[in-house]
């Protein structure tokens, strides 16, 4: 129970950190430019190529990034906690550092799905989509869920080399971007990339998303957002196990201060 | 000259010894990938160097968005802006040669892109024109190199730096005709896109792989130089204004 209140308090300061970040005029007028530009930057493959269907196609994958960059964007921010000198004190405290983290960036997840639905409202009606729009916001949640798992393990990497932070949570972004199935299915890979994808969150939870927005709910669907939900969770096991092993190591050999 | 030169070398030693400065070069196989796939898998083969072409580009920006938008950034965070204020050498001639640097190891992204793209889809490019090719490359890194240099400044004039230097990717690579050439997109859209130097870049490195014979190259090549060092200029300009106002208003180090 107190791990619930850890995490609600962290999540406070989440919120607030980002509100910090941001006016309303640079959010919009800076950020969610970018995001709408990059959504159609990758949707206008289809122009070129003169395919209608990969406008759509990337369209809707591209959409459904937004919460995964989101989800995914802890593993950098918690690297910067250690240059913060937060960290000692996390060591310190009685409970173990991953309900912090967890709720520290917990708003991400809102965050992902409001802007995935935003670009998509203001795009859709331009790149000609017809379908049920209106599940695409608990389906978007879906994958900033499963994205937010990885996230978490990538955060806790991270931590351990802060200088690489950046590297790691970027690498792992576009590798997903590049095979999970955004802009082409992930069929067209050899048969070794899409067992990868597998196991990385987007690749199912998008899957998901392009069935219930074409034909409602359906058993296929719950089936794709059960393994992005399976996945995420996976990775959040793994997280715990590695912020566990990080706080261990760290008290032992009293490293825990000290940035590479 | 002394002065740009000592910049340069210093920030290439500390490029090299940051390992976050090499980001956007470690992205560049994983968008090869995706741009080859989609050429791929709905039967373009014709496009593939537009797929090579447009990673390319993309690591060019970003490393000039990324890395070289943060010198300034990074200078107020160390402390190390009030010592360039003091210093007898220009600031707005520091600045630029250590956005150069940076931007010298943009152009890895060329082996980058093409060792992906013989690796995975075995794909060998025929280069139509080699030295048009060579031209436009330096001038748009020339460009960029401008653009990271007015980039960095304006950090120093916002709190909203971070939000600046991430929103200053997609939207110019967008309008530069990274991937869609700029002919592609509406109509209207096409006024704006010409301003941004990256535009007329794209046009002329996609025409000097994939075109037999390119035409109006002198023009616009002219008009690639013309807008690439006007980004200098302005640049120079920008951090001199910056650097006169920080220091008269005392907010030098204040965020």
């Amino acid at each position: 129970m107190s791990a619930l209140r850890v995490t609600a308090h962290a999540a406070l300061v989440g919120f607030e950190d980002t509100r910090a970040q941001y006016t309303w005029m640079t959010w919009l007028f800076g950020w969610m430019i970018r995001a709408t530009a990059q959504v159609l930057f990758f949707a206008a493959m289809g122009v070129l190529l003169d395919s209608d269907t990969l406008i759509l196609f990337a369209f809707i994958g591209n959409v459904a990034a937004m919460p995964a960059l989101h989800g995914m964007a802890v593993g950098p921010d918690t690297a910067w906690e250690r240059g913060l000198g937060t960290l000692p004190l996390l060591v310190a405290a009685p409970r173990s550092m991953l309900p912090v983290f967890a709720g520290r960036s917990s708003f991400y997840i809102a965050q992902g799905v409001g802007e995935g639905f935003l670009i998509f409202a203001v795009l859709a009606p331009f790149l000609g989509f017809s379908g049920l729009w209106w599940w695409l916001p608990p389906a978007l949640l879906v994958v900033s869920l499963g994205s937010y798992g990885l996230g978490l393990f990538l955060a806790a990497v991270a931590i351990r080399r802060p200088r690489i932070g950046n590297i790691i949570f970027n690498l792992a972004f576009w590798g997903i971007v590049a095979i999970g199935g955004v802009n082409v299915p992930t069929a067209v890979f050899p048969a070794w990339v899409q067992t990868l994808a597998d196991f990385l969150p987007l690749h199912h939870g998008l899957l998901g998303v392009r069935e219930i927005l074409a034909t409602g709910p359906s058993l296929e669907a719950a089936q794709q957002f059960g393994f992005e939900l399976l996945i995420g969770l996976g990775w959040f096991v793994l997280a715990l196990v590695a912020f566990k092993t990080f706080a261990e190591s760290g008290r032992k050999d009293g490293t825990i201060d000290l940035v590479e | 000259m002394r002065a740009a030169l000592a910049a340069f070398r210093m920030q290439l030693s500390l490029v090299f010894r940051t390992p976050n400065f090499w980001m956007v070069q470690f992205i560049t196989p994983a968008q090869t990938i995706l741009f080859l796939s989609v050429v791929d898998a709905f039967g373009r083969p014709d496009l593939m160097a537009h797929a090579i072409i447009a990673p390319t580009l993309i690591t060019i920006w970003y490393t000039a968005v990324w890395t070289g938008g943060s010198v300034v950034r990074n200078d107020r965070w160390n402390g190390a802006l009030e010592l360039h204020a003091a210093a007898p050498a220009p600031y707005g001639v520091v600045v630029p040669a250590r956005v150069a640097a940076v931007m010298s190891m943009a152009l890895l992204a060329v082996p980058l892109a093409l060792g992906t793209a013989a690796l995975t889809y075995g794909v060998d490019i025929d280069i139509q024109h080699p030295w048009l090719l060579l031209v436009a490359l330096v001038l748009v890194v020339i460009g960029t190199t401008g653009f990271g240099a007015i980039l960095t400044s304006m950090t120093v004039l916002s709190r909203a730096a971070n939000t600046i230097q991430s929103s200053a990717s997609y939207p110019f690579l967008l309008l530069g005709g990274v991937f869609v050439p700029l002919a592609l997109l509406p109509g209207w859209v096409r006024p704006i896109g010409r301003v941004i130097f990256l535009s007329w870049g794209s046009d002329l490195v996609r025409d000097g792989i994939t075109e037999p014979s390119v035409e109006g190259v002198p023009g616009r090549l002219a008009v690639l130089a013309a807008l690439s060092l006007a980004g200098f200029v302005v640049a120079h300009r920008l951090i001199r204004l910056v650097m006169r106002r920080v220091s008269v208003t005392g907010e030098i180090a204040v965020q």
